[in-house]
């Protein structure tokens, strides 16, 4: 079914609209939510968080494209489900926090709403200014929390390339980042 | 938990509000597949050997009496899957990608035309499928440049999807339908049994 009648009938509070979405979006939640916190039954605690989200929110969100939509509500709630669990375990999330320490530039911390929103922005701008291989490497990697060997994998390049590669990209983030000002 | 630490798992979180595009863009990427120098060089060597064959033949059939004495018209034969495809008269069933029948245990021959999001299907019995497998693979490689095709197609059979624009040793199985750029032509005796099936 396509996305606009799915999310048609969260708007006419069609429960058939839960089971739609998990029709078509399911399996891809719960792969997102389980290479986050490495349990099943974690990740689909997460996932029917996740349709519960959606049904809070439409109306009033009209999105576009109900995969990202759904994408995001699953990546937020599992992570936030990771840090309440999890805080003195390492896992999936410390992994990636940790790497991404890399586009940190050492400094004051920001908390300001405002400069979060530019951050957002400038994490855009950065990545569009990516070629599309590299852009594709650190969306799969740092949103869909995808490993170095899924990565490789699924792009038909060596898992060194894919290292190097986020290495040098996370660098240029860090560059960007401190031009911008932010962080 | 250090300030690095804290300002990381911010941008952690901003990452989960990048736009929607980049993250459609990200699951729906398809690498490039390039074709073999080994490949290339053996599809230069057999298109040149083509050539000389198709040469001598074409000299000895102008100068047998056939060529003299047979002067009636015949039927104009496809030469592409898109002449085939842009001749059908809309009569098929249009499906969206979620509706595609992968696993039904029937096959099927679908095609998607350049700019149409929906896929047409017909439904392909035992014989047609088996020939049809026999034709697939095994045409000339398109060399460094892919030609834009009008029309692509696809075999779905038993949870396998094949394309006759892709070579079936690498990549060309897996139950999804998806975007590619050609390696091979189909070889005219695909094209005509295409066309035999579908009209």
């Amino acid at each position: 079914m396509e996305d606009c009648k799915i999310v048609d009938m969260y708007w006419d509070r069609d429960e058939c609209a839960i089971a739609e979405s998990d029709k078509k979006y399911g399996r891809m939640l719960n792969s997102l939510s389980f290479s986050l916190l490495s349990s099943r039954e974690d990740a689909e605690e997460c996932v029917n968080d996740t349709y519960i989200d959606a049904w809070n929110s439409m109306p009033t969100a009209r999105p576009d494209n109900l995969g990202a939509f759904l994408s995001k509500i699953t990546r937020r709630i599992s992570i936030d489900r990771h840090r309440q669990k999890h805080r003195q375990k390492r896992g999936g999330v410390d992994n990636l926090v940790l790497e991404l320490t890399d586009c940190i530039p050492s400094g004051e911390s920001i908390d300001d709403e405002l400069e979060s929103k530019r951050l957002g922005e400038a994490l855009d701008s950065f990545l569009y200014s990516l070629d599309k291989e590299k852009r594709v490497m650190f969306v799969r990697r740092y949103f869909y929390s995808h490993s170095i060997e899924q990565i490789s994998a699924g792009m038909g390049i060596s898992e060194s390339k894919v290292k190097t590669t986020l290495f040098r990209v996370r660098k240029a983030l860090r560059d960007e980042l401190e031009r911008e000002g932010l962080l | 938990m250090s300030n690095k630490i804290k300002k990381a798992e911010l941008l952690l979180d901003r990452i989960g509000e990048i736009d929607d595009s980049l993250l459609s863009e990200a699951l729906s990427y398809r690498p490039q597949r390039r074709a073999p120098r080994f490949a290339l060089i053996a599809a230069c060597v057999a298109l040149s050997v083509m050539l000389v064959l198709g040469a001598v033949g074409a000299l000895d059939f102008i100068s047998s009496d056939r060529f003299q004495n047979d002067k009636s018209p015949t039927s104009p034969t496809p030469t592409s899957l898109d002449e085939v495809m842009s001749e059908l008269d809309g009569e098929y069933e249009k499906l969206s990608e979620d509706e595609l029948p992968y696993r039904d245990g029937n096959s099927y021959l679908v095609w998607q035309y350049s700019g149409e999001s929906g896929y047409y299907v017909a439904s392909l019995q035992k014989t047609q499928l088996q020939e049809l497998m026999g034709k697939i693979g095994k045409g000339d490689e398109v060399g460094e440049s892919s030609p834009e095709l009008e029309c692509k197609v696809w075999i779905i059979s038993g949870g396998s999807v094949l394309s006759p624009y892709l070579k079936s040793n690498r990549g060309n199985i897996g139950s999804e339908v998806f975007e590619y750029d050609a390696e091979i032509y189909p070889t005219a005796d695909f094209i005509l049994c295409v066309s035999a099936i579908l009209q």
